[in-house]
């Protein structure tokens, strides 16, 4: 085999990659701690997904290739094609904008609920005497300014909204807060008491607020084209296909079972028990075919689904071994030129 | 039972004797291929069969590796593409590949080029035959149903991992008329390409059709390399029964199981470190 250096460099990179994890798994914890690779473990383990998350383009582009191609040179169902490419590009960009109404959701009420997290963090600091932190008034200084401001605009965005428990939810917590700031209490205990407070009536103003922006973003039209789309569409779809799984069963049962031979008569035997056992007309039949059911599907059933997966799951660790020693390749990737 | 999360010593000398059999018998398979004998597989055979089946009826082929990602059951299912490839290449027949993972069709086009290349065929190979489908379970089924109906296809492999879709697929081929070869290693769809179609392949006989046609020596070797480990569990299952057994029967001179011996010791191997 012509083992060029990059054949050479991928070999290396596989197998420093699969010795890794094999080597996480072979030691206990307490190595992996001593190592030092034990918190990094997750950051890892992800670094290697997102390598896998580069082929998220690779489906697109063939698509495009396959059938652009055919909408190009007017080839037969370029029509169709045409439908699955307009298919994809709309569900594409209405997606980004229901994922976008989602995120400026969520940037709505962070804006909000940071500041709440501000106030628990002064106030956990504060009974803990931290040291290392800016002093008690200086943080308190910024924490009234920032939430100040924050809550006016907030004010002047939910000023228009219609009138629902939400928006004089929000109203009232507004107020509170600015009666809990302004003017900002002098002796500490006061003070970690009006933070408590203001974390609290924070955490609900965020939370208020959201479900505002969310009812906005429901009735919005990316989020009904897109809910169409999924809900209508898609998932509607995916529930035909399985649904055709039934009729199925019954054609191909219908064509392959017949009862040719001792074994045949067994499983045909078998087969009639477990169907019987499964619905009601099987207890008004007998009372002992449930447990027939029961033994037939723990017992010989398994026994056999334990064999294939035995053999199934052996053959796929030798495999995965051959994978990881870049010994698997010689069987397909022949001298190339 | 749940996951192990961390190997014992029990796990790492089993381990230890799965490679220790699978490389010994590769060494062997090297030395000397012939001497190793592999049992006839009728749904292997019939590759042959379907593919010029195809060639003569003029219509194409079809390979799915239904819902199968980058891994070991991909890797296995390569090793018999590489093979409908050459044969689809030498007798001038279309091979349509319907993916379903995008990571893996990168690997399958590879591989699909690859063995165009080696049967001298390289201006035959198509890259717009091997076709993006869905990720989508469903959705991937609904288009290569649509593409076994459009294309009439004449053979049709379904290797790799399947769920719920599989009798879908199978249906679909059986609908044209198609002659099919199934293989997969999940148990419960083994039941319905058995009823839809022609041969198929049960668990690891997936794994083996790789090492049945291409007569290399590392699948070869590994081949009687697993057979071994297989020897060897069942060794351990006998085991095992008879100790739990024995300990059922006479209580008050139990003996350590299997399991505690494999399982048990993680302490130690943590004292350890």
């Amino acid at each position: 085999m012509n083992d060029g250096y990059r054949s050479k460099l991928l070999r290396w990179i596989t197998f420093l990659s699969g010795l890794y994890f094999f080597l996480e798994f072979l030691l206990p914890v307490t190595a992996l701690q001593k190592i030092g690779v034990a918190p990094y473990h997750d950051m890892i383990t992800k670094g290697f997904i997102t390598v896998g998350a580069m082929s998220i383009g690779l489906g697109i582009v063939n698509l495009l290739l396959v059938h652009g191609t055919k909408i190009a040179f007017r080839r037969k169902g370029w029509i169709n094609s045409t439908a699955l490419l307009m298919g994809m590009v709309l569900a594409m960009v209405f997606a980004s904008l229901e994922w976008r109404g989602g995120a400026l959701v969520a940037d709505g009420v962070r804006e909000i609920s940071v500041l709440g997290q501000f106030a628990q963090r002064i106030h956990a600091d504060e009974v803990a005497k931290r040291e290392g932190v800016p002093p008690l008034e200086e943080r308190m200084r910024l924490l009234k300014e920032a939430t100040i401001s924050k809550l006016s605009t907030l004010r002047a965005d939910v000023a228009d909204e219609p009138d629902t428990p939400a928006r004089r939810g929000i109203m009232t917590k507004i107020d509170e807060v600015g009666v809990l700031l302004q003017p900002l209490p002098t002796e500490t205990g006061a003070i970690l008491t009006a933070l408590q407070r203001i974390a609290t009536l924070l955490s609900e103003t965020g939370a208020l607020f959201g479900s505002i922006l969310r009812e906005k973003e429901q009735v919005g039209t990316a989020k009904k084209v897109h809910d169409f789309l999924y809900n209508g569409l898609f998932t509607s779809l995916g529930a035909a296909m399985f649904s055709l799984l039934s009729v199925y069963i019954g054609a191909a049962a219908f064509r392959a079972f017949r009862v040719r031979s001792f074994e045949s008569f067994l499983m045909m035997g078998a087969a009639v028990l477990v169907m019987l056992g499964q619905t009601p007309y099987g207890l008004m039949i007998s009372d002992a075919l449930p447990h027939i059911r029961l033994w037939l599907l723990e017992v010989p059933n398994s026994a056999a689904f334990r064999a294939i997966k035995i053999g199934a799951s052996v053959a796929a660790l030798v495999m995965a071994f051959r994978m990881w020693l870049s010994i698997e390749s010689e069987s397909f990737a022949r001298d190339r030129e | 039972m749940q996951g192990i999360e961390h190997a014992t010593p029990g796990i790492m000398v089993l381990l230890a004797m799965v490679a220790l059999l699978v490389l010994y018998h590769i060494h062997r398979a090297r030395r000397d291929p012939s001497k190793l004998y592999v049992r006839r597989i009728g749904g292997i055979d019939a590759i042959d069969e379907a593919v010029g089946r195809s060639a003569e009826l003029g219509r194409p082929t079809s390979f799915c590796t239904g819902i199968t990602g980058v891994g070991p059951i991909l890797y296995a299912c390569l090793g018999v593409l590489y093979y409908v490839a050459r044969k689809a290449a030498v007798y001038r027949s279309r091979l349509l590949i319907p993916q379903n993972a995008p990571d893996a069709m990168a690997i399958v086009e590879d591989v699909t080029r690859d063995a165009y290349r080696s049967a001298g065929r390289s201006s035959l190979f198509d890259p717009t035959t091997i076709m993006f489908l869905s990720e989508e379970q469903f959705a991937f089924a609904s288009g290569y149903m649509g593409l076994v109906h459009r294309e009439k296809v004449a053979s049709a492999f379904l290797f790799g991992s399947f769920a719920a879709e599989s009798l879908l697929l199978s249906e679909a081929g059986q609908q044209v008329g198609a002659m099919q070869v199934a293989a997969t290693v999940s148990p419960e769809q083994v039941a319905f390409f058995i009823c839809t179609c022609d041969y198929t392949l049960i668990g690891e006989e997936l794994f083996a059709a790789s090492a049945y046609l291409s007569r290399e020596p590392v699948q070869l070797g590994s081949l009687y390399g697993q057979d071994r480990v297989k020897l060897l569990f069942l060794l351990i299952i006998i085991t095992g029964t008879l100790v739990a057994t024995w300990n059922s029967l006479l209580p008050g001179s139990a003996i350590p199981n299997i399991d505690t011996l494999i399982l048990g010791g993680g302490a130690y191997l943590e004292a350890l470190f």
